[in-house]
């Protein structure tokens, strides 16, 4: 019994911590495609929260807008009292929970969102962490208080090219960052992908603590890998 | 399976240290391999590898520790350093050669990190201070109300920060040692050229640095101990030229011009600061002028002792007698920019004129503390003199690499004066008129050509420096009695006399510090040959006839030991031997001596330090002080040595103690220093007073003791805009002199306090800063007891009336105290601003002391030893201007 308790006291001590908790926004910049004006509901950044505690991380959306549907009522420019009616439909999840574990080489998704249609559909995913081919470029700049390099790297989703800049900084010494994005030698403090969206730390705080354990979130319909989840947006259209 | 071996006898010969050469033929790079565990010997994952090339700094290759702690990288040869980071671990920089084709590092250990990261808090939320390690950032918005102008109101409001008397920029009450401008020391030490030209909205944040390393700094050692407060410009104001022109006119021919170009480039810094007026408003104080012609100050050596300052040099008047003064215009301009035409090269010009011309007149009355002569001397004072005031300095600095630096300064600096005193005396109620006028001329011009290299993680560096000092100075003394016992031959009572000092001086040294992890050495050799003279002849009169010559060869060799004893704690003890060959007037003789000097300080965090030094040295006398036969200081002082020798050691200890904490959070700041100098032999006074003449001869004395201390406190409340600060000094200095051969003691006390109490509402209609100065000098000696009391309580208002219209308003009342004297004076400065948010020009009207608009006088209490002393001085008149202000 004796034993027990000193193993158990011996462990405790052990497990030196240090958790980094912040918030993340994505901004949307620009719409995709032609379409590059956004229309307000879109502006508004989306607020995620951020955790990170012995080599696990995980990001959740914080800010629940949903999807929605507003139909706009347009007066028609030649003929009085005629009009033409139009909607606009913002789709946004309204769970979104993206989790790394560095130890086992481990990337889940956890995603719901309203469709069109307002059904509600589930994405889970299951797969290694993503590696990017991160150039090191010269430049620096300072985010937050922290100097930060900058490095960038290109990669294929679905498809269309992604071009990624990211500001990493080597004073964080975690290889991680926002989204799915990490493999620098330091914390990404702001990614910029294809100039349509600026993801960015807006707080970070420092905390001593060993209770912060980071669990995998449950998935809530069939696990996918990332290939096997593009497929299906692919063959959706 | 290789691999698999090599890892087994990697585990068995853990603790050794051992290379391995494996020909690798499939790669052409070099294996790194590396294990990371805690100081628990528990495995770190996820830990941080990033290889960096030593010259350049740019990353090669960067990685991550896997889950047995274990990391690989693959690298082409060369020299590199390899920086391990883990959160809540000290980050480590190793040096790696890579040489072999494999490398197998040992186990690399990280040590936890606990006070340090507690203090990384982002974004600090309604405070305003953000602490980053070393570095504090103030975001400056929190704290301004938008009645500020320039960058003098803005730092007043950054808790922590603060101006002093003289106007240099304090950071938790200590002078700081760089002020940048984005990054460039584009002012120097002279920070009231940047506190009072650069205008507030060009302000975008302040930093306050600790352990600041710049462009020229190779040092490994990042505990530097400079503190640098940057100051960064907003964008809209960079890159192009910007400015202003204020002018003010008023009654009586008042008149103030001041202007300021500025441009803050990515490669170039420029500024030119011009300001011409009749106010007394000087731009250089006392505190610029020793360090602009300290050249020792700018080169920044170890200094070798000396006693620089003696009764013959005649400082400019116009540096000690700030507001005293009748009459007093200046015209200044300042001109500086630093260019980096490339990553590796920086030059930095800097260059001041200076010209000063001013007018005092005071009426003292003399009593003599001797028993022999009975007399009471008075004397009206009318004095004229005009300064001109000029340097140059030119700096460039080549960094072939982060491992080695080139410096080359070159400093010029002219100061010629011009003064003209008439004096009328009265003595025993007869009268002498007494006209004089001196014309010191100083050239001085110093170049010094230093470089430094890293070796590994140790430091070389070598300087080999240059300076020639030539003053000539001409004294022409009339009067309508005799005066100074001179032999006159007719009735013209005329005394002409010349005095000429050269000095040049080679200097060249060395040094080596070997950096360890708890420990570092510097082993440092210097050689000075300096080469003095002095001439000087009144009238071809032998007893006043000098011409004397000091060569003297000055070698130090020493060694300085830095320990850590622990995380906090930090000991430095250091000795060297000095040997000293003195040629004066061809009598040759040497001398040696130790050196000491030791200090112990705890750095509990980055802003909470504590230290205690103790320095023991000696000094030695230079050729102003040998002077065998009589130099003429002015138409009552002569000077003559009695018994300095050339080669006679004067020691010195000094210990002192400080502590300061700083507490961004609490916005609290506390410092506290205190320091003793004793000399058991110094160079004093032996003055022998007769009716017309005073001879004060250097002697050596036994005792010179100083003692000081400082307290000051600071504290901004979190719940209310108010800042309450206080502070307390006391000094004392307690010295041995000579009258008539026989020994007294003179003892000077000085006791003063500043308490304050500001507030800083955002939008409230008005803003106050109450505050009460009180100062309390005693001089005491051997039968006689003098004193002054100041004391000055004053309120400080401003506030808005609209958007467009502030106004300020100063008031004091000063009362002076002495033995039987007492005066009041009062103060009251308005002023109104006038400022359109998107106009470029900003309307004044000024008035500055305007009860006194007629000129007024003060009483000053200038005891020294032998003498007692009353004087009545005149300052300077009030003033009403109104000006403008036009942007550009």
């Amino acid at each position: 019994m004796n034993k027990i308790f000193l193993i158990a006291l011996l462990t405790t001590t052990l497990n030196y911590a240090q958790t980094l908790k912040g918030i993340i926004t994505i901004n949307p910049l620009r719409g995709i495609g032609d379409n590059t004006v956004l229309s307000e509901k879109n502006k508004k950044p989306k607020y995620h929260s951020y955790s990170f505690s012995k080599n696990k991380s995980i990001q959740k959306l914080i800010s629940n807008e949903g999807t929605t549907i507003d139909t706009i009522i347009v007066e028609h420019p030649e003929v009085d009292g005629l009009t033409m009616e139009t909607t606009e439909i913002n789709i946004n999840a309204n769970k979104l929970i993206i989790y790394k574990d560095y130890i086992n080489d481990v990337f889940r998704l956890e995603a719901s969102q309203k469709n069109r249609n307002l059904v509600t559909e589930y994405i889970s995913i299951k797969d290694h962490i993503p590696s990017f081919n991160w150039v090191l470029q010269n430049e620096t700049q300072t985010i937050l208080g922290y100097t930060c390099k900058k490095a960038t790297a290109e990669r294929i989703m679905g498809v269309r090219k992604q071009h990624i800049t990211a500001w990493y900084t080597e004073d964080i010494p975690i290889n991680d960052g926002p989204k799915d994005f990490n493999g620098l030698p330091g914390l990404i403090l702001q990614v910029n992908t294809n100039n349509n969206v600026l993801i960015k730390f807006e707080k970070l705080k420092f905390f001593k603590d060993t209770n912060t354990e980071i669990e995998a979130p449950k998935n809530e319909s069939e696990l996918i890998s990332i290939n096997g989840y593009q497929l299906q947006m692919m063959n959706k259209r | 399976m290789l691999k698999k071996i090599l890892h087994n006898t990697v585990l068995k010969k853990q603790l050794f240290c051992f290379f391995l050469f494996l020909p690798n033929f499939i790669f052409c790079q070099t294996k790194i391999i590396g294990r990371i565990k805690d100081s628990k010997q528990d495995v770190i994952s996820g830990a941080n590898i990033i290889l960096k090339k030593a010259d350049t700094g740019l990353i090669s290759t960067y990685t991550t520790s896997n889950t047995t702690g274990e990391f690989e990288l693959l690298s082409k040869p060369g020299s590199y350093i390899l920086k391990i980071s883990y959160l809540g671990y000290k980050t480590i920089n190793q040096n790696i050669n890579i040489t072999t084709t494999e490398l197998q590092l040992d186990t690399i250990i990280l040590v936890e990190n606990n006070t340090e990261l507690e203090e990384i808090i982002l974004k600090a939320e309604n405070n305003g201070i953000v602490q980053k390690g070393d570095v504090t950032q103030y975001k400056i918005d929190k704290f301004l109300n938008g009645t500020e102008e320039s960058l003098k109101d803005i730092i007043t409001k950054l808790p922590g920060l603060g101006i002093n008397e003289s106007g240099k920029i304090t950071a938790n009450g200590k002078e700081i040692d760089r002020l940048l401008i984005d990054g460039e020391n584009l002012y120097k030490s002279q920070h009231q050229l940047a506190t009072e030209n650069i205008s507030s909205e060009m302000v975008k944040n302040a930093e306050l640095i600790r352990n600041y390393k710049d462009f020229e700094s190779i040092t490994p050692n990042s505990k530097t101990g400079l503190t640098a407060l940057n100051i960064n410009i907003k964008d809209e104001f960079k890159n192009k030229f910007t400015g202003h022109v204020e002018t003010h006119v008023g009654i009586e021919d008042k008149y103030k011009i001041k202007g300021a170009l500025f441009n803050f480039g990515k490669k170039v810094k420029f500024s030119l600061l011009p300001n011409s007026n009749n106010l007394g408003e000087t731009t250089m104080t006392i505190q610029d002028y020793y360090t602009l012609t300290d050249t020792d100050a700018i080169s920044n050596s170890k200094g070798n002792s000396k006693v620089v300052f003696s009764k013959l040099e005649d400082l400019p008047r116009f540096l000690n007698s700030s507001t005293n003064v009748a009459s007093k215009t200046n015209n200044f301009i300042a001109l500086s920019s630093i260019i980096n035409p490339s990553e590796k090269t920086k030059i930095d010009v800097y260059g001041i004129i200076n010209h000063v011309k001013q007018e005092e007149t005071y009426n003292r009355k003399l009593v003599f503390n001797d028993t022999q002569v009975e007399q009471d001397i008075l004397e009206n004072y009318n004095i004229l003199e005009k300064n001109f005031f000029g340097t140059l300095q030119l700096k460039s600095i080549y960094k072939p690499s982060n491992t080695s630096v080139f410096t080359f300064l070159n400093v010029l600096n002219i100061d010629n004066t011009d003064q003209e005193k008439r004096i009328e005396n009265t003595t025993n109620s007869e009268l002498n008129n007494v006209n004089e006028f001196t014309k010191p001329k100083k050239t001085s011009f110093q170049s010094n050509l230093s470089f430094n290299k890293t070796i590994s993680s140790n430091l070389f560096s070598t300087g080999l420096s240059f300076k020639y000092l030539e003053t000539n100075s001409k004294k022409d003394i009339n009067a309508t009695d005799t005066f100074l016992d001179l032999n006159f031959d007719t009735d013209f009572y005329t005394a002409k006399q010349k005095l000429n000092t050269s000095l040049n001086e080679t200097n060249f040294n060395l040094s080596y510090t070997l950096n360890y992890a708890k420990a570092s050495i510097e082993l440092y050799n210097q050689s000075t040959l300096t080469n003095s003279k002095l001439y000087s002849n009144t009238n071809n009169l032998d007893a006043f006839y000098n011409k004397l010559s000091l060569n003297q060869l000055a070698t130090k060799n020493g060694i300085d030991f830095d320990f850590k004893i622990s995380k906090t704690l930090k000991y430095t003890i250091g000795i060297n031997y000095n040997y000293l060959a003195n040629t004066y007037n061809s009598n040759v003789s040497h001398e040696n001596f130790l050196g000491l000097n030791s200090a112990i300080k705890a750095q509990f965090s980055a802003n909470n330090i504590a230290d205690l030094t103790y320095t023991y040295s000696n000094k030695t006398p230079t050729i102003h002080f040998l002077n065998d036969a009589f130099i003429i200081k002015d138409y009552r002082t002569l000077i003559i040595n009695e018994d300095v020798l050339p080669n006679a050691l004067l020691p010195f200890h000094q210990i002192s103690a400080s502590h300061f904490i700083f507490k961004p959070k609490a916005k609290l700041s506390y410092i506290f220093n205190a320091s003793y100098t004793i000399k058991n032999k110094s160079i004093g006074n032996n003055i022998i007073n007769t009716e017309n003449v005073s001879v004060s001869k250097n002697k050596i004395i036994n005792k010179d003791n100083m003692f000081s201390t400082f307290v000051f406190l600071e504290k901004s409340l979190n719940t209310l805009p108010l800042a309450f600060s206080g502070s307390l000094s006391y000094s004392n200095t307690n010295t041995d002199y000579f009258q008539e051969s026989t020994s007294f003691q003179y003892k000077n006390e000085n006791i003063s306090s500043i308490v304050k109490l500001k507030s800083n509402f955002k939008n409230a209609l008005i803003n106050f800063d109450l505050g009460y100065k009180f100062s309390k000098t005693t001089y005491n000696d051997q039968d006689n007891t003098s004193s002054l009391q100041i004391s000055q309580p004053s309120i400080n208002l401003n506030g808005k009336i609209s958007a467009h219209l502030f106004w300020y308003l100063e008031s004091n009342i000063t009362s002076y105290n002495n033995n039987d004297l007492k005066r009041n004076i009062y103060n009251l400065s308005p002023r109104l601003r006038y400022k359109k948010a998107e106009s470029k020009w900003e309307l004044y009207i000024t008035g500055n002391n305007i009860l006194n608009l007629d000129n007024n006088t003060i009483l000053e209490n200038n005891s020294s030893p032998s003498y007692y002393e009353e004087r009545t001085s005149s300052i300077l008149s009030g003033y009403i201007l109104i000006g403008s202000k036009f942007r550009i």
